[in-house]
C-alpha cells in the first residue's frame, strides 16, 4: 500500500512551535537571572554599604577613613561638587561643598582675600584644585600648573590689588616671559661684611699667596681635626675651608648623600626625600671662633645687656673694671649709679669701632643716639613666598646655584662690597633643571641628564597663604638678647679685659 | 538583516552614527580645551553625550517590546534591525568619549565592560546572521526544523527498517537487538506509523533522493519496485543493526540503544562513511545498491542534523546572551543616572 501524502505530513508533530524551545527557555532564564542581579546590584550601590562601588576611586591617605562611610560625608546630594560638572561653579553648589570642607575639619581662609576680586574667589571650591578619589597614595596637594595659571595666567581679571603690588604674570614657570624673577633675591639684606671668595681660598688670605694665610699650626688644637676633614692633620699645610664648615643642615640627611638614591626618592616616591630644608643660621661661637677669637667681650651682646648682667653677676669684677676705667678715664667718681654708665658706654663704642674687633665684620647703626653694632639681618630663608628644600636638590653641587661664591680671583676681595651681592642664582638656574613638559624631561633623563625635575608651581608656592608654610622657619635671625649663661662662661674663663 | 539587500537603510543610520560620534568628540575636544582638562560626564558636553548614549540605549531596548506589539505595525522590522545595530554601535564610542575616557570607579567600570559586551555580542551575532544562514543554504541540503531533528531521525530510522524489511524479510534471530520504538515508549508524538512500516504489508518503498530541480536542490520522494538478494539479508541486517540504526537514532533523548559504541567510529566522518559502505556493498550483490544508497543517505542526513544543530546553537544561543546583558545594562543605566544626579 502506498503512503499518501496526508500520511507523509501526519509523520511531522505540526504543534512543534508550541513546544519551548530550548534557546527561547535559556533566554528567560538569563534574563531573569540579570534582572534579578541587576535590581540587587543597585540595591547595594544605593546603600551605604555601597559606596565604595560608586565611587570613582579611593580616597586619598587623609580621608581613607571614609571610603565606608557614605557619600554623604562630602557630597551634598543634587549639588554638583566637581568643578567641570553643570552647576559646579555655581557660587551657591560652591559654597556648600566648602562647607562640607571648612565647617568640620579644616579651616582656611581665603587666597589673599584683599587682593583677589570676589567674583574669583566665591567661585574657588576646595575640589577645584584638591582632586579626590584618585587612590590612597595620591597626592592632594600634588596639583598641576594649571591650577594656578587658571587665574595667574590673567591676573588682572582676578586681582583686585593696584597694579604695583599686583603680582606679575604667570603662565610657564620655564618660559622665560612665563615666570617673573624672584622678587626675594633682588638685594641683600645681611650687614656683615663678609667674603665667600676669601674664604673659600686655602688659608683664606685677603690676596693669594699672602702671608696672612692659615695653617693648621695657626688652629687652636681643639679645632684641627675638625678642619682636617677627616685628613691627617698637617701643621704646614693651609687650611681649606669647605661650604659644611660653615653651613650646617637644619637636619641629618642620613642615607641620602647618595645621588642616586636622591633621584630614585624624588621620582618614584615623590616624597621628600629627607627632612633636610635649610641651613641653620652660622653662628660665630661655632663657625668662626676657631680663627676669630674675641679678645675683650663675649660675641653677640648688645650694649645694655652686657652692662647690665656684667653688673648684675659680678659685681666685684664690676668694681674693679670700673675702677681701672676711671683710671684710665681720670673720672673722680668711683660709685657709679646703675643708668649712668658713661665711661662704660665709651669704652663699649671703642671696642665697637675698633676693625680689629666688632667692626671687622659688623657695621654700625645708630640707636636711641646710641651707636650699636647693627643686626646681621642674613635671611636664613632667601625665599619669603615660595618653598625651597636644600634636601631636594643634594645631588646638585652647591657651585650650581652659588658660582659667585666660587669665583677664583687673585685679587684683594672687599668684602663690604661681597656683602652686597646676592649669592644666589636667578631663575635662569632652576629652568636648567626643572622642565614643564614630560617629554623633554623624558629626552634628557635619556641622553645623561640626571638631573632634571618638574616645573609645577605647587613644587615652591602653596596657595593656602595662612597654611604651615613647608619650610616653618623666620626670616632673618632673630636679634635677640644674650644668654646669661654665655656671659658666666666667658667671665669664669677670664677673657674679660679692659 | 542581510546587509546586502538593504544597503540604503545601513547606509542612512550607519551615516547618523558617525555624525554623533563625530560631533560628540568635537564638541568634547573644545570643551576640554576650554576647561584646560579632560572634563568628565557631569560637564555640559558630558552630560549631553552620556544623554544621547542614554536615550539610544533605551531604544535599543525598546526591540523587545517592539517583537512583543508586532501586530501594531509598529514600522518595517529591517529598519528597526538597521537602526537597532548602528545606532547600538555608537552608544560605545559615545559614552567612553561621556566618561572622560575613562572607566572611572567599580560601577562605572561594570557599566561600561557591560556595554562593550553587549556591543560585542550584538556584533557577533550580526555576523552569524549574515554567515551562518548562507553557509547552511549551501552545505545543508537535509536541513529540517531544529526542533523536529529528533523526530525526523526517529522517522527515518523507521523508514530504514520498514524498506529492510520489504526487501529482505524480518531481522534475522541472532543479531544485535534494534532499540525501541514503540510510540509509548517514544517522548515526542510525532511517530505514528511504527506497527504499520513494521508489519511489512507494503508491497512498495520509499526511497529519498536529492534531486536538482532547477534552482531547488532538495530530497524528494521516489517510489521504485526493487527486487534484491535474499542473500545479503544477513549481512546488511547485522551491519544496520549494529552500526546504522545506532548512528541514525544517536543522541536522541529517551532511547535506550542497545547497540552504541565501537560501530558509530565507522560513520563518524564523511570518508569513514564512503570507506564503509564501500565495503559493504563490495560484500553485497548489486541488486542491494540501490537499498545501500538509501541507507547512506541516510547516515549523511544524520550527520547534517548534527551540523545544524551546531549552526542553529551557534546562530541563536547569542541572542539570550545578547539580551540579558541588555537587560541588566538597562538597570544599570537608570542606577548609573539617578546616582550620577545625586552625587556629581
Amino acid at each position: 500500500m502506498k503512503q499518501t501524502g496526508k500520511q507523509l505530513a501526519d509523520r511531522i508533530d505540526r504543534h512543534y512551535y508550541a513546544k519551548l524551545d530550548p534557546y527561547v527557555r535559556w533566554k528567560r532564564i538569563a534574563g531573569i537571572g540579570c534582572l534579578t542581579a541587576g535590581i540587587l546590584y543597585s540595591l547595594f550601590a544605593f546603600s551605604s554599604w555601597g559606596a565604595t562601588q560608586i565611587s570613582p576611586g579611593g580616597l586619598s591617605h587623609a580621608h581613607s577613613s571614609w571610603n565606608h562611610h557614605g557619600c554623604e560625608v562630602c557630597h551634598t546630594p543634587n549639588a554638583p561638587i566637581r568643578p567641570d560638572a553643570w552647576g559646579g561653579r555655581d557660587a551657591k553648589n560652591v559654597a556648600l561643598s566648602n562647607q562640607q570642607c571648612n565647617s568640620n575639619c579644616h579651616s582656611v581662609a581665603d587666597h589673599f582675600a584683599d587682593r583677589t576680586s570676589q567674583q574669583t574667589l566665591e567661585v574657588q571650591g576646595c575640589v577645584e584644585c584638591h582632586r579626590e578619589h584618585r587612590g590612597k597614595d595620591f597626592s592632594l596637594v600634588e596639583l598641576a600648573s594649571s591650577s594656578c595659571t587658571r587665574c595667574h595666567a590673567r591676573i588682572d581679571e582676578s586681582s583686585i590689588a593696584s597694579e604695583k603690588t599686583r603680582v606679575k604674570l604667570v603662565t610657564d614657570f620655564t618660559k622665560r616671559d612665563g615666570h617673573p624673577e624672584f622678587r626675594s633675591l633682588s638685594e641683600d639684606p645681611g650687614t656683615i661684611k663678609f667674603s665667600h671668595i676669601q674664604h673659600l681660598r686655602p688659608g683664606q688670605p685677603t690676596t693669594m699667596g699672602d702671608r696672612t694665610a692659615k695653617d693648621f699650626a695657626n688652629l687652636e688644637v681643639e679645632f684641627r681635626e675638625h678642619y682636617a676633614h677627616g685628613q691627617p692633620v698637617d701643621l704646614q699645610q693651609l687650611v681649606q675651608l669647605n661650604c659644611m664648615d660653615c653651613h650646617e643642615r637644619d637636619s641629618a640627611v642620613v642615607g641620602y648623600e647618595n645621588t642616586s638614591t636622591v633621584l630614585q626618592g624624588n621620582q618614584h616616591t615623590r616624597q621628600p626625600t629627607n627632612n633636610h630644608r635649610l641651613f641653620s643660621p652660622v653662628s660665630f661661637q661655632k663657625h668662626c671662633i676657631a680663627c676669630h677669637r674675641l679678645k675683650d667681650i663675649p660675641h653677640g651682646l648688645n650694649r645694655k645687656q652686657m652692662a647690665q648682667a656684667v653688673k648684675k653677676l659680678v659685681p666685684e669684677q664690676q668694681i674693679e673694671y670700673l675702677k681701672k676705667l676711671q683710671e684710665r678715664s681720670a673720672t673722680s667718681e668711683v660709685d657709679i649709679p646703675a643708668g649712668e654708665l658713661t665711661g662704660l658706654d665709651a669704652r663699649l663704642s671703642q671696642i665697637a669701632n675698633d676693625e680689629q674687633q666688632c667692626a671687622k665684620c659688623h657695621v654700625l647703626a645708630l640707636q636711641d643716639n646710641q651707636q650699636i653694632v647693627a643686626a646681621s639681618r642674613i635671611p636664613q630663608r632667601w625665599f619669603k613666598h615660595a618653598a625651597f628644600s636644600h634636601g631636594s636638590h643634594l645631588m646638585v653641587e652647591c657651585k650650581a646655584c652659588h658660582p659667585m661664591a666660587f669665583e677664583t680671583t687673585d685679587e684683594n676681595i672687599n668684602a663690604v662690597v661681597e656683602a652686597k651681592r646676592v649669592m644666589i642664582e636667578g631663575i635662569e638656574s632652576c629652568r636648567a633643571c626643572h622642565l614643564q613638559d614630560p617629554s623633554e624631561r623624558a629626552q634628557k633623563f635619556s641622553e645623561g641628564t640626571l638631573n632634571v625635575a618638574t616645573a609645577d608651581c605647587v613644587d615652591c608656592h602653596r596657595y593656602h597663604v595662612d597654611a604651615p608654610h613647608p619650610v616653618a622657619t623666620t626670616g632673618a635671625v632673630p636679634q635677640t638678647g644674650i644668654s646669661l649663661d654665655s656671659v658666666r662662661d666667658f667671665l669664669v674663663r677670664g677673657g674679660m679685659r679692659w | 538583516m542581510l546587509l546586502g539587500r538593504n544597503i540604503r537603510l545601513h547606509c542612512l543610520f550607519a551615516g547618523l552614527a558617525a555624525l554623533l560620534i563625530i560631533a560628540g568628540f568635537i564638541g568634547y575636544a573644545f570643551s576640554s580645551r576650554a576647561a584646560g582638562g579632560w572634563v568628565g560626564g557631569g560637564s555640559v558636553i558630558g552630560l549631553i553625550l552620556g544623554s544621547i548614549a542614554g536615550l539610544i540605549i533605551g531604544f535599543e531596548l525598546l526591540l523587545w517590546p517592539r517583537k512583543r506589539l508586532r501586530r501594531k505595525k509598529l514600522g518595517p522590522t529591517r529598519v528597526w534591525l538597521a537602526a537597532h545595530l548602528w545606532l547600538g554601535l555608537a552608544t560605545g564610542p559615545l559614552a567612553f568619549i561621556h566618561a572622560g575616557f575613562r572607566f572611572g570607579g567599580t560601577f562605572t567600570s561594570c557599566l561600561m565592560w557591560l556595554l562593550i559586551f553587549v556591543l560585542v555580542s550584538g556584533v557577533y551575532g550580526w555576523i552569524m546572521q549574515i554567515v551562518i544562514p548562507r553557509w547552511m543554504l549551501g552545505n545543508l541540503p537535509s536541513e529540517t526544523i531544529t526542533a523536529q531533528i529528533d523526530d525526523v531521525s526517529v522517522q527515518n530510522s523507521l523508514d530504514a527498517r520498514r524498506m529492510l524489511t520489504v526487501a529482505y524479510g524480518p531481522k534475522p534471530e541472532g543479531l544485535t537487538k534494534l532499540t525501541n520504538l514503540n510510540e509509548n515508549s517514544l517522548s515526542f508524538k510525532g511517530i505514528r506509523t511504527t506497527r504499520d512500516s513494521e508489519s511489512g504489508d507494503y508491497q512498495q518503498i520509499v526511497v529519498g533522493a536529492v534531486q536538482r530541480r532547477g534552482p531547488q536542490r532538495g530530497r524528494s520522494a521516489i517510489d521504485t519496485s526493487i527486487e534484491v538478494d535474499p542473500a545479503d539479508a544477513r549481512m546488511i541486517w547485522n551491519e544496520y543493526a549494529s552500526v546504522i540504526d545506532p548512528f541514525l537514532l544517536r543522541k536522541i533523548p529517551g532511547l535506550a540503544i542497545p547497540a552504541q559504541g565501537t560501530g558509530l567510529a565507522k560513520l563518524r566522518t564523511r570518508q569513514t562513511t564512503l570507506d564503509f559502505f564501500t565495503l559493504l556493498r563490495e560484500s553485497c550483490s548489486p541488486s542491494s545498491t540501490t537499498i545501500l544508497r538509501r541507507l547512506e543517505e541516510l547516515c549523511e542526513q544524520r550527520r547534517q542534523f548534527d551540523v545544524q544543530r551546531k549552526a542553529q546553537m551557534w546562530l541563536h544561543a547569542w541572542i539570550a546572551v545578547h539580551a540579558s546583558a541588555s537587560i541588566l545594562l538597562g538597570i544599570l543605566l537608570v542606577t548609573h543616572i539617578i546616582l550620577a544626579i545625586r552625587y556629581l
